[in-house]
């Protein structure tokens, strides 16, 4: 049902049912009536929905029963009696449009007008129901948040609990196996037998890095008979730069990682890798977990992370994670498709950092959780709150410092500056000459121009008086703060040091960001425009008439950014972008919008080229407006006397050092300074002491203005804005929009306080709470996926699901109390929580269970009594067969390499084909466009980006074979590896350096005669000699082929 | 993982598994290289336990579905929704209110350029763009008031295929292949048939989503190598069989070693199957053993090179149902404009995409007929959504997912039916509206599958195919 107070129509349909309630009022309040005219149509028209009965009840509402209509449902109630004309059930029934109206669609849709007048009677007479039976006969299933979290166990604190008394203390190395050892001593089991070394190294090697084990690291290992061997191998794994690629394709999989936006066209999410990079070096240098978190949801608004060599923004490259969703092709309905795409970045976020699925609530409330709907419209209105750029992530704080550095300077100078061009300029200006006058009377006389007021209208962007509205802005170039008039922007050198002076208080572009130079891919369909680092941006609002004006000196662009619609493609939305050209005076530049009534919008505003650009407003009218007062060319006197008077007395107020703030004022001494040369001649004794009496002064602000790089590469990441709150969906439905909920976390964490700060998203906030180490599933989520990648299965075995539906802990209290002390003890780092774990007993057990144990004890393996058997990820049988076939490329980071397309790998949007060996790159490099996934890892389970996947399919198809069998790369590195193999070896020592080489263990005796038989056989079909690249390129693809490479025991 | 993988599985004692694996891997293979092309009656070699049969909810009606998928959506007043209304307003402002369409440039009514006539018993309408079609019209059901969610292509192909706007849910095929296995173990239970086309979306339409790859449709490709990595990269048999006889033993030894039967005997399995594939697969595609009557009832010699190349997709397409392949798709041959979108040059467009997919549709409905798979094989013809009735510029029309009409023939099918209306200029469902996710219900329920009852636990919520919605159309049921 819908808000009954929406929509004129309605009124006016309901008023008509109403004329012909009065006739027959009387009938309606007889027994046959109901049995006749009512029940009938409620029973064949709602029940289904709407009854005891119903298979799947439908708004909490009961239509079988006098007292389930009053009582109503989520809507409140049905029926008033007496009151059609109050009555939900009559707007309902009465409403025009077939995605509210009732009966649905399904049911038939409208009923017949005679059939809505009989109901309208019947209320009218009181909605008699002749029946004594008159209870509610079934009571809706209730919500209720706080005994939901009682119920659960995720919601509650987790609490360090003390390691159990055990028997074998000899293998309870560590906390963990304590615990571990407590339950299958409990349940009789005997932990299996420690694996062999071998394995044991290949298992801890492909785990931390991603690799096999190089044959030299196995040798060392199996040397080493020091009670340290495996802490040292260990601590050099965690220390090498694979950790951070390996555990990076981790993290890939829970924030849906991709590099376009799928869709009909897959266009390229900007710059995508350098969040990959970004986690890579975020892993390798071990910060601290509960600050990545933080980094995600808001490094934008928090004290900038630095590259400690580069000092570029780290914790900025966070935000880039949001904007991995699909992106629709130039959608119709631009409201659905922000809805479906912010459902996406809530379900990203709740289930990576929660382990919950917050998005289930979109509809309704959780239907097992303590989230209710409130709970995820609050948290969308942090997302509605905030929009994507492309930030000069390399150089943003050196910008941002020079600015605030500049505007301190420029305190500090500029009324120097000004007394000395006073005094250059005295000889000329004492007594003007009648040559001076008639110049400045050729330069600032104008035609009268007669200001009109502004039509009524609704303001965007107030520049033109301090603090008129939120200052906002990507990037530095529009200094701290807006620009006062007769502010001074000091010039490069001493002979001119004013560059300008401002006539109007606007947003100016500083003339030292005029040379800005952005690196990487751009954003696709916004026309070019440059964002990155230039850009003002309005308020949230929402869009009246749609008809914009921005009032504005030289070229620049607008982009409106309405329901977050990024993805600018296609037919229907290029209207968003507009551009226009210097005219050299004020405009009003027009954007039309009218496309867009009442949709939520703000604008961003950046010049284009590197001319003078200001913007004093932006309004909303539906007429044009005239140029205000101030903004139309300064009338000035013309007598020459007057004139004289004026120059004089601007040239006096120069003299003091305080231009003051008027435009006419800053007109003149504007073109004053322009006219320098003229004025005071280069060369002149006056030039010459002006140039020497503020070299000093200029040559500190160009120290300033030099001190930040012009160029950056960009990157994806959040923008601020002003902050909104989102509606409360019905249904989720756009259409049954309820009251705003106010920004706030989950209510079962953080309470149903609001947490948004006025003026900006609140996503900060959220990032404390978040990222807190006292968040009771946050620490909990992470230990969990750590030892779900170390083990082959969580604690929690559903990973991203903490919730009633999920699984529940197969150790709570070692689950809780590893949470705790990574939590406080290791502060985070995952590297010290790593270790501690491969250094246990229990990961050192064998796969195949103590023989000691019942053959059926623990099927599932639950208490953890051997090690589970893993099937290497594809990026990992990849790697590893560049590995061991010696192409391996360790390059590091950068744009990723296009996957070779197949025949197969059609569509559009189709990129460039890359090499079929990816150039030897490790396959965290490969490109992951939507559309066009690489073969091999997709056939190898590599999830498909559209939501979280902390636990990968363990798929098990023919095509996994084909692949290995007949993949044109596979058999290519084959080769690879047998024209590296010493020629001069006899054919048993290349053997065991190959089973080695594969499976960190040499062949044993039957196998090297099995091998070497078919070394033979291979040979003579052939006819090739035993030592012929071809033969041992046959047995290598033979161990590719074989199980034992693709698995870790 | 999944409760289809928590079932217990074939678990083999580790005595049982050397016994069985001792005589090697070429013994096996060998002896299925020998064996005659595997039809549907053969009895499998091998049953990997995801694709293994499995029972349907209620007996079902079908045991496959051939979908016939008419990219870019054709419009329903040129083929089967005639609307005289339109011709009588030709070239007027259009008659009732409009929706936002994608392109937003919107002309004037456009009556349907092709004429229809009453076919069959049933007499019903079909327009001149489908002679061949029209004649097996008793054989059809014709829904008249189809609806999408979705006026872009992408969201509504997805939702065509998977029941959700968003990319990256299960297709059907790959529902079927979770809820009843495939009855060929040679060969994969979910077939693309690619005629040359990739709709918008890309090959996400086909794919398994959250359920396990096993389930993903296979794209077979026309050509040499009509399934990716099928040809042995060894010259000859001989020299592959050793390879895979070294590498068995190779993986006995480590079977026993890991003490994990299930996965790496699973794993073994497959290998087996895949080598078994690359026979299977080419005996398949080859339609050299068909007779030139049938071809020539398909199309192979028909003028024109797109109508033969869906010729063939369609024979191709019986012989996947004949050999037990749950879900077969087809997709269009490229005519050169862009699949049935026709924004402009709608006569052009709709003619040339008609031309090549009329008569082999007719043929292989008659051979289903003649071959005896029609009681057990469902066909749909269905395009993402239809064209609007008001002209798009001057010559097209835009998109349209207020009413549309595809048809279901085949087994379990009331043929000679119209069911529904759109209203009098064929804009929007009026009577009897039918959503997608009603379709996809119908289509489960003719195989015998629940729609509500054919979940997969998945982040939290037991997924399926319909959601929440669907109700299956009994009208067009026999």
């Amino acid at each position: 049902m819908r808000c009954p107070s929406a929509g004129s129509p309605r009124r006016i349909l309901v008023a008509a049912t109403l004329c012909a309630v009065a006739v027959s009022t009387a009938l309606a309040n007889s027994a046959e009536f109901f049995e006749n005219k009512i029940r009938p149509i409620l029973a064949e028209k709602c029940f289904k929905c709407h009854s005891a009965g119903a298979k799947d009840l439908k708004g909490n509402l009961l239509l079988d029963s006098r007292a389930g209509l009053l009582k109503g449902g989520e809507t409140g109630p049905a029926i008033v009696a007496g009151r059609p004309e109050q009555s939900l059930l009559i707007t309902v029934i009465n409403d025009q449009d077939p995605d509210t109206a009732m009966p649905p669609k399904k049911a038939g849709g409208a009923l017949p007008p005679g059939v809505r007048a009989d109901f309208a009677a019947w209320i009218q007479a009181g909605a008699p129901w002749p029946e004594s039976t008159t209870t509610v006969s079934k009571s809706p299933q209730q919500f209720d948040l706080a005994q939901r979290k009682a119920d659960h166990w995720c919601w509650q604190p987790p609490a360090l609990h003390r390691t159990p008394t055990v028997k074998n203390t000899r293998w309870a190395r560590t906390l963990s196996d304590g615990f571990l050892l407590a339950k299958l001593e409990e349940a009789g089991l005997m932990p299996a037998l420690p694996a062999d070394r071998g394995t044991l190294l290949r298992r801890v090697t492909f785990d931390l890095t991603g690799l096999p084990p190089s044959a030299a690291d196995l040798a060392r290992f199996l040397a080493d008979d020091t009670p340290n061997a495996l802490e040292s191998v260990v601590d050099r794994l965690l220390a090498s730069p694979q950790f951070g690629e390996r555990w990076a394709r981790h993290w890939l999989d829970l924030i849906r990682y991709a590099e376009s936006r799928g869709h009909e066209s897959d266009f390229l999410i900007p710059n995508a890798w350098q969040y990959r990079d970004y986690v890579v070096r975020a892993f390798n240098n071990d910060v601290p977990y509960h600050d990545f978190v933080k980094e995600h949801i808001a490094g934008d608004l928090l004290p900038a992370r630095l590259h400690t060599s580069t000092g570029a923004n780290e914790s900025v490259l966070g935000t880039g994670f949001w904007f991995f969703n699909e992106e629709v092709h130039s959608p119709v309905d631009l409201r659905q498709d922000e809805l479906d795409r912010i459902d996406n970045r809530v379900d990203v976020m709740t289930k990576s950092f929660l382990g919950l699925t917050v998005a289930c609530a979109r509809c309704h409330d959780h239907k097992f959780d303590a989230i209710s709907q409130k709970d995820y419209y609050a948290l969308t209105g942090f997302l509605i709150s905030s929009s994507q750029r492309l930030i000069r992530f390399e150089t943003i704080e050196q910008e941002s410092r020079a600015a605030v550095e500049l505007a301190r300077l420029r305190a500090e100078i500029n009324p120097a500056l000004l007394k000395a061009v006073a005094t250059a300029l005295h000889p000329a200006l004492a007594q003007p000459s009648i040559s001076v006058l008639s110049e400045a009377r050729c330069a600032l006389a104008t035609t009268a121009v007669t200001a009109a007021p502004l039509p009524e209208h609704i303001v965007w962007a107030d520049y033109t008086r301090p603090g008129a509205d939120p200052f906002i802005q990507d990037g530095a170039a529009f200094g701290p703060a807006p620009t006062p008039v007769g502010f001074i922007f000091p010039g490069s050198s001493a002979g001119n040091p004013i560059a300008a002076i401002a006539s109007h208080h606007t947003a100016r572009r500083d003339e030292t960001w005029k040379d800005l130079v952005s690196k990487g891919e751009k954003d696709h369909g916004l026309k070019g425009i440059q964002r990155s680092g230039q850009t003002l941006r309005t308020r949230e609002g929402t869009l009246a008439s749609g008809k914009i004006w921005y009032l504005v000196r030289g070229a620049g662009s607008a982009y409106a950014v309405v329901n977050s619609h990024l993805m600018v493609a296609g037919p229907l939305h290029g209207k968003v972008v507009t551009t226009w050209q210097d005219t050299g005076s004020w405009q009003w530049v027009a954007h039309n919008l009218s496309s867009y009534p009442g949709q939520r919008a703000h604008l961003e505003v950046m010049p284009a080229g590197s001319g003078d650009f200001e913007v004093a407003m932006i309004i909303e009218s539906p007429e044009r407006p005239a140029l205000p007062a101030g903004y139309i060319p300064v009338a000035i006197p013309t007598a020459d006397e007057a004139l004289a008077a004026l120059l004089i007395e601007t040239h006096a107020k120069m003299a003091s050092g305080d231009l003051g703030a008027d435009t006419p004022t800053a007109t003149i001494a504007s073109w004053l300074i322009h006219s320098l040369d003229l004025l005071c001649p280069p060369g002149s004794p006056a030039r010459l002491e002006l140039a020497k009496t503020t070299q000093p002064l200029i040559e500190r602000h160009h120290a300033i203005a030099q001190s930040f790089q012009r160029e950056s590469h960009i990157a994806t990441a959040m923008f601020d804005g002003t902050g909104a709150d989102e509606f409360l969906l019905k249904r989720g439905s756009q259409k049954l929009p309820l009251a705003p909920v106010p920004r706030r976390f989950l209510e079962a964490i953080a309470g149903p306080t609001p947490l948004a700060p006025a003026n900006t998203s609140g996503r900060k906030e959220l990032a404390e709470i978040i990222g807190s180490t006292a968040n009771p599933l946050t620490s909990r989520v992470i230990v969990n996926r750590v030892w779900h990648h170390l083990f082959g299965k969580g604690i929690v075995p559903t990973v991203d699901n903490f919730g009633a539906l999920g699984q529940a802990p197969s150790h709570p209290e070692l689950l809780d109390t590893l949470a705790v002390r990574f939590a406080t003890e290791q502060r985070g780092s995952l590297k010290t929580f790593i270790r501690e774990l491969v250094l246990s007993s229990a990961y050192a057990m064998s796969s195949r269970p103590n023989r000691a144990n019942p053959s059926d004890a623990d099927p599932d393996n639950t208490l953890l009594h051997h090690m589970n058997l893993k099937r290497l990820e594809g990026e990992a049988i990849r790697d590893a067969i560049l590995a061991v076939a010696g192409t391996l490329n360790s390059k590091m980071g950068g744009v990723s390499v296009p996957v070779h397309l197949t025949a197969f790998m059609t569509g559009r949007g189709k990129p460039t084909s890359g090499p079929l060996d990816g150039d030897n790159r490790r396959s965290l490099y490969l490109s992951i466009r939507r559309n066009f996934l690489s073969p091999m890892m997709l056939v190898f389970d590599m999830p498909i980006p559209f939501s979280t996947m902390g636990r990968r399919n363990q798929s098990n198809v023919p095509a996994q074979s084909l692949m290995l069998m007949n993949d044109p790369f596979v058999f290519a590195q084959a080769v690879r590896w047998a024209e590296r193999l010493p020629t001069d070896l006899p054919s048993d020592k290349k053997l065991e350096g190959m089973y080695l080489a594969a499976f960190a263990r040499p062949p044993g005796p039957e196998e090297m005669a099995e091998a070497n038989a078919f070394i033979r056989e291979q040979a003579s079909h052939l006819a090739a000699s035993l030592d012929d690249p071809r033969v041992w390129a046959d047995l290598a693809h033979v161990l590719f082929n074989a199980k034992e490479f693709i698995y870790l025991n | 993982m999944f409760p289809c993988q928590r079932t217990p599985a074939l678990r083999l004692t580790r005595r049982e598994m050397l016994t069985r694996c001792a005589g090697g891997f070429g013994a096996l293979a060998l002896s299925a290289l020998f064996r005659p092309p595997a039809l549907a009656s053969d009895r499998p070699l091998l049953r990997p336990n995801q694709l293994a049969p499995r029972p349907p909810h209620y007996p079902a009606k079908v045991r496959n579905i051939i979908f016939l998928y008419m990219d870019g959506g054709p419009s329903q007043v040129d083929t089967f929704d005639p609307k005289p209304r339109l011709t009588a307003e030709n070239g007027r402002p259009f008659g009732l209110k409009m929706e936002p369409t994608q392109f937003n440039n919107i002309g004037m009514t456009l009556g349907s350029p092709w004429p229809f006539k009453p076919f069959g018993q049933s007499g019903i309408p079909v327009s001149s763009l489908f002679p061949c079609v029209a004649e097996c019209v008793d054989d059809l059901a014709v829904i008249r008031s189809m609806t999408s969610e979705f006026s872009e292509h992408t969201s509504a192909n997805y939702f065509l295929h998977t029941g959700s706007g968003l990319q990256g849910r299960p297709s059907i095929g790959a529902w079927l292949g979770y809820g009843l296995g495939t009855e060929n173990a040679n060969l994969p239970g979910f077939v693309v048939l690619n005629g040359g086309l990739i709709p918008p979306g890309g090959l996400d339409n086909f794919n398994s989503g959250f359920l396990p790859a096993t389930y993903q449709g296979s794209i077979f490709i026309p050509g040499t190598e009509p399934v990716a990595n099928i040809r042995p990269t060894e010259a000859t048999t001989d020299l592959q069989i050793r390879k895979l006889a070294l590498m068995s033993k190779l993986d006995r030894r480590f079977a026993a070693r890991a003490g994990s039967l299930d996965q790496v005997e699973s794993s073994i399995l497959n290998a087996e199957l895949a080598f078994r594939m690359q026979t299977a697969v080419p005996e398949l595609m080859a339609t050299s053993g068909e007779s030139d009557l049938v071809k020539k009832m398909y199309g192979f010699e028909a003028p024109m090179p797109q109508t033969r190349i869906f010729a063939q997709q369609c024979l191709q397409a019986r012989r996947l149902v004949q050999r037990g392949v749950r879900f077969v798709e087809l997709t269009c041959p490229s005519t050169g404009g862009d699949r049935w979108d026709q924004h402009g040059k709608l006569t052009e467009g709709h003619e040339n995409n008609a031309r090549a997919v009329d008569q082999p549709i007719a043929g292989l409905l008659r051979d289903l007929k003649a071959t005896g798979l029609w009681e057990t094989t469902l066909v749909v013809w269905a395009g993402e959504f239809g064209r609007t009735p008001f002209a798009q510029g001057k010559d097209g029309r835009d998109h349209n997912p207020f009413g549309f009409t595809i048809w279901l023939a085949g087994g379990g099918i009331k043929g000679g039916t119209i069911h529904g209306a759109t209203d009098d200029y064929g804009y929007k469902a009026v009577d009897q509206p039918v959503t997608i996710h009603d379709l996809h219900a119908t289509m489960l329920h003719l195989l015998g599958l629940d729609h509500t009852k054919l979940t997969f636990r998945y982040s939290g919520r037991d997924m399926r195919l319909t959601d929440v919605h669907g109700e299956i159309i009994q009208a067009i049921l026999s």
